[in-house]
């Protein structure tokens, strides 16, 4: 029974804590927002908020920028290259990131390569939220290099937002349709590339029929001359769901 | 006593049996708790991690479609649809089969959401019982409803399924609403690894009124004062993150429960789909998928998570409690029973040398132990030899260990009950203790039938007569 009571008292004892954590996480945001000196903050603090998911990265930056001129500097640095449990390196690395620091890159890098799925799959994250062309290398290098899930990483990618064209645009004509796959696919978002919709038009008469339905998917968005032929040749494909994506380009282009 | 020596040494003998079967049963949740605290701050610690709005944004999310079978559902299936419609997810449809209800299912769904009978073909089939008619909704093109005929859940669930586009498939019920971000937080594992994870399940509240506890998303709303639907609360609390998740966590997740079940759709066609021939079909096909993939040797991961997805209508009296317990304890001998070639073998790995073993003991065949120990207490009371104090002792010792599981449980729950009332934690770990009291002679007499049913062949689904609202959703 001893037990018992201690156990529920704990758990009634955290969960207080936790509420007063969140509360006290939530005034410190406004108070911040309201344009309250961060400086005031334990350090603490700052870097709870700093490292907060819930932060806004706008808001994060100046606070992530203030963590690493205080005294937490060492330890976060040293956190973000190997501490554990993995979502304390992960904080730490939302705090470099978010600083701009330019070390992060390298160091979100390590953590996308390590292996580790959660780790791997957070780190994509941080990398997608951050938006230099630095992080997006890294994701298209991670994806070329199948570290992790590539629907995570294309998504990381778009959320980055660098133009990346140069770098994926080569993997159109790649040997591994799972490249080609998510090259075609990401390809949408590059409109100005000169060129692109003709390489686009010759993976509809790819072999592989993800690689077809992501080059007329593309296609489609992109719009041009040559998404009514692609498509209507896709339009007879053995594959249904190439064939509705063939429909769906040709509507689109209809629209146009 | 001396008249009876042969009963006394029975007596004897059951007592240590009991004893026995209770220190190992404790000492296995043990194991458990330990894995699922584990397993639980890891996939918290994930889903904090994940960029959400990236996710709801992203075109590359793997799309997915829930299939919705309903009978006789009149009393929330529009607000149900409503909640899954709404999910913050980018792409994904909602199929609703109505398994030939008799009540205005059909006639609330078709002036709610303006169907109209629509062509459309399965892109697979599953056996299931004929269509009559096909509805689509000019206003939710991502709604489509299907009225068939009669065929119990694992027949609409096939039928749904049939006609789904997408890559997963996650069936739900429709009785059970669903916060905005379930499919989200459900995806998740899929999303990081869809070559291995071919299910998924997350956590749910049970109310008396669903869909009221899911519209605005209200975590944070008073908890159901109702003690039955709480001591019910806590059963699926224990249920979940002190048990299954120390399973997912060692990959043997065996029942995928039926209110939330993604399952990647190829894996889930390639078994055959959902099996009408058992009393209940989520913890069967969950059996037979991990049978396949890992007879056939390949990998496979099924996941819990203790994400707060949604809320399930419980019931809201001891009969109907009973009830549904009874189906629940019949389905899982039956399971049991036919995937015993799974027991002990090293061939099906953590599957066949933890998971079997401990749904044989402690699943399927806990009410006869139970029943045993009932059965102890009354030869001893009869014979005399039943030394009070020691009884009285040793039960306050079983009722607390119980209870310790329980408490452990809501820790485990914090997160999902930010915003809530000291009070309501408070609640529910007093609760704990009298769930011996309460709750467990309902099972026991639930188990001990459902044991029952199994031997007589018995088969019979028994829906549940739906809690009165209170008010609109």
């Amino acid at each position: 029974m001893s037990l018992w009571v201690l156990l529920s008292a704990g758990t009634l004892v955290v969960f207080a804590r936790r509420e007063r954590r969140r509360r006290a996480l939530e005034s410190d945001r406004d108070a911040i927002r309201g344009g309250a000196d961060p400086g005031a903050l334990a350090p603490a603090r700052l870097a709870a908020l700093a490292s907060d998911p819930a932060t806004p990265a706008e808001e994060a930056a100046p606070l992530a920028r203030r963590v690493l001129d205080g005294p937490l500097r060492a330890r976060i640095r040293r956190d973000a290259g190997s501490a554990r449990p993995w979502w304390r390196r992960i904080a730490a690395l939302r705090i470099l990131s978010r600083a701009g620091d330019a070390e992060a890159p390298r160091r979100l890098r390590e953590a996308l390569f390590s292996g580790h799925r959660p780790l791997a799959g957070a780190a994509a994250a941080v990398l997608g939220q951050d938006g230099s062309r630095r992080s997006a290398e890294v994701l298209v290098e991670g994806l070329v290099s199948d570290v992790h899930s590539s629907s995570r990483l294309a998504t990381a990618i778009e959320r980055n937002g660098s133009p990346v064209a140069d770098l994926l645009r080569p993997r159109l004509r790649d040997s591994d349709a799972r490249l080609r796959y998510w090259a075609a696919y990401l390809a949408a978002r590059w409109p100005s590339e000169a060129g692109l919709d003709a390489e686009l038009a010759a993976l509809a008469g790819d072999p592989d029929p993800l690689v077809r339905k992501a080059a007329i998917q593309s296609l489609g968005a992109l719009g041009g001359p040559l998404v009514r032929d692609a498509a209507a040749r896709l339009r007879d494909d053995p594959i249904d769901f190439v064939r509705s994506h063939a429909a769906s380009a040709l509507d689109a282009q209809a629209g146009r | 006593m001396t008249a009876h020596p042969n009963l006394y040494a029975l007596v004897y003998a059951l007592f240590i049996v009991c004893l026995v079967y209770t220190a190992v049963l404790y000492a296995f949740v043990a194991f458990l708790v330990a894995a699922a605290l584990r397993e639980a701050r890891e996939r918290r610690e994930e889903s904090a991690a994940e960029d959400y709005d990236a996710l709801a944004a992203s075109r590359f999310t793997i799309p997915v479609s829930v299939v919705v079978p309903a009978w006789n559902e009149e009393v929330a299936i529009v607000a149900v649809v409503r909640l899954l419609l709404a999910q913050n997810y980018p792409e994904f449809e909602v199929i609703v089969v109505s398994d030939g209800s008799t009540d205005r299912t059909i006639p609330l769904l078709v002036e709610a959401y303006g169907l109209e009978p629509a062509g459309r073909a399965p892109r697979e089939a599953l056996p299931h019982a004929r269509i009559r008619t096909i509805y689509g909704s000019a206003t939710h093109p991502r709604l489509t409803v299907i009225d068939k005929e009669n065929g119990g859940k694992a027949d609409a669930l096939n039928c749904g399924c049939s006609f789904a586009r997408y890559r997963y498939v996650c069936c739900v019920d429709g009785d059970t609403a669903y916060f905005p971000d379930a499919l989200a937080r459900g995806m998740r594992p899929a999303q990081a690894d869809p070559t291995t994870v071919i299910g998924v399940s997350s956590m749910f509240i049970v109310s008396r009124q669903p869909e009221t506890e899911a519209a605005g998303d209200a975590r944070g709303a008073p908890m159901d004062p109702q003690w039955l639907t709480n001591l019910q609360y806590l059963d699926l609390l224990r249920s979940f993150l002190c048990y299954r998740l120390a399973w997912s966590r060692m990959n043997f997740m065996l029942c995928n429960p039926g209110a939330f079940m993604i399952w990647r759709r190829d894996a889930l066609f390639e078994a055959g789909g959902f099996s009408p021939d058992f009393s209940c079909e989520d913890i069967e096909v969950t059996f037979r998928i991990h049978e396949r993939f890992r007879r056939m040797g390949r990998p496979c991961r099924i996941v819990t998570l203790p994400d707060l997805i949604g809320a399930t209508e419980g019931p809201s009296k001891r009969k109907d409690l009973a009830k549904q317990r009874v189906r629940w304890q019949r389905v899982v001998v039956e399971t049991v029973w036919a995937y015993r070639r799974m027991l002990a073998r090293p061939r099906y790995g953590t599957v066949g040398l933890l998971g079997m073993p401990y749904y044989v003991l402690y699943e399927a065949l806990a009410p006869f132990f139970q029943a045993i120990s009932v059965v102890t207490l009354g030869l001893a009371i009869w014979l005399r030899i039943l030394q009070w104090p020691y009884y009285l002792h040793f039960t306050g010792l079983i009722v607390f260990a119980t209870a310790i599981p329980t408490t452990i449980a809501v820790y485990l729950t914090l997160p999902s009950l930010r915003g809530r009332r000291r009070r309501d934690v408070a609640r529910l770990l007093w609760l704990g203790p009298l769930d011996f009291f309460i709750y467990r002679p309902i099972l026991l007499w639930a188990g001990v039938r459902g044991l029952w049913g199994f031997l007589r062949g018995e088969k019979a689904w028994g829906k549940l007569t739906r809690n009165a609202r209170t008010g609109p959703a």
